[in-house]
């Protein structure tokens, strides 16, 4: 896959995990195991980015002793999953060009 | 490999790629084998599952790069994904230089030095074993030939030896261990630096 392309689904995928509540990177690891095989590697960039850009917020709390960064959606991400929307019907639009 | 192992590694590539927020990446990582071990996941497979150090911290410096070029240029397109900067052949040659011209005399005082410590540390060994025999002996036959007195002396002059020479083993070895240790770590960090340029 095009790597600006994945680049794109998978901010919208761990926006999408967000969506339905704050989380932390191992649990957004394993919320996504369920559509999409994402590494730790690749996670970690991709909230840096959406942390960088406004999308996601975070807030630090202590957990079993130790600190745990929870990641929240904002409204900027609310509207990064509505422009992949938009997007995505495009890409059907494409797609089935392509396929005809 | 053991999670402390690797997160040493990965300290020490996050350093190497050039990684300016080293502490988030740090802490990222630390927070997930923390919450895989709680998961109740073994050290080895979350290193495993983790992978080389080295290459995360090479894809975390190229993001770096990727959002720096970002923000320069907001409205670029077609923005090719940057890899971490490589040695260039001149620079190559240039290190081979330092290392044929400071690095083998410094391997090898280093090397000389560790052959002196752990000569050191036999030379303990051999005095605690000499003291050792010689308060045996002159516990058992001394007090034939010698006066008690001068005897108790000589006893005692024998037991300080072996002390000493405990001392010494004790000391010169551990300090032989980690100058072992660092040698074979120094190596293992450029074969693996080396590697990764190739």
């Amino acid at each position: 896959m095009d790597s600006q392309l994945k680049r794109g689904l998978l901010d919208a995928c761990v926006l999408a995990v967000l969506r339905r509540g704050e989380s932390y990177g191992y649990k957004i690891i394993s919320d996504l195991s369920e559509y999409i095989d994402v590494s730790e590697s690749t996670l970690y960039p991709v909230l840096r980015r959406l942390e960088s850009c406004g999308a996601v917020k975070t807030r630090s709390e202590e957990f079993n002793g130790r600190i745990r960064k929870y990641y929240a959606i904002t409204q900027a991400g609310i509207s990064k999953i509505n422009d992949f929307i938009e997007d995505m019907a495009q890409f059907k639009k494409i797609e089935s060009l392509i396929l005809e | 490999m053991n999670v402390k192992k690797w997160k040493k590694q990965f300290r020490k590539s996050l350093k190497l790629c050039g990684v300016k927020d080293t502490f988030a990446a740090e802490s990222f990582y630390d927070e997930l084998i923390d919450d895989k071990l709680e998961s109740g996941d073994s050290e080895e497979l979350i290193t495993a599952k983790l992978g080389d150090p080295y290459s995360i911290a090479e894809k975390i410096a190229a993001e770096e790069s990727d959002a720096k070029r970002r923000e320069d240029n907001p409205n670029g397109r077609n923005a090719s994904r940057v890899r971490t900067k490589r040695l260039s052949v001149a620079a190559i040659i240039g290190y081979a230089f330092l290392v044929v011209c400071i690095g083998v005399p410094l391997f090898c005082a280093y090397l000389g030095i560790i052959v002196a410590v752990v000569s050191v540390s036999v030379a303990g060994v051999a005095c605690s074993v000499g003291g050792s025999v010689s308060t045996v002996a002159l516990f058992l036959v001394g007090f034939f030939f010698n006066s008690a007195i001068k005897n108790v002396l000589l006893i005692s002059c024998a037991l300080c030896l072996t002390g000493v020479g405990l001392l010494l083993f004790v000391l010169f070895a551990k300090i032989s261990a980690l100058m072992i240790k660092g040698l074979i770590g120094v190596f293992k960090f450029t074969v693996n630096v080396i590697k990764k340029e190739i």
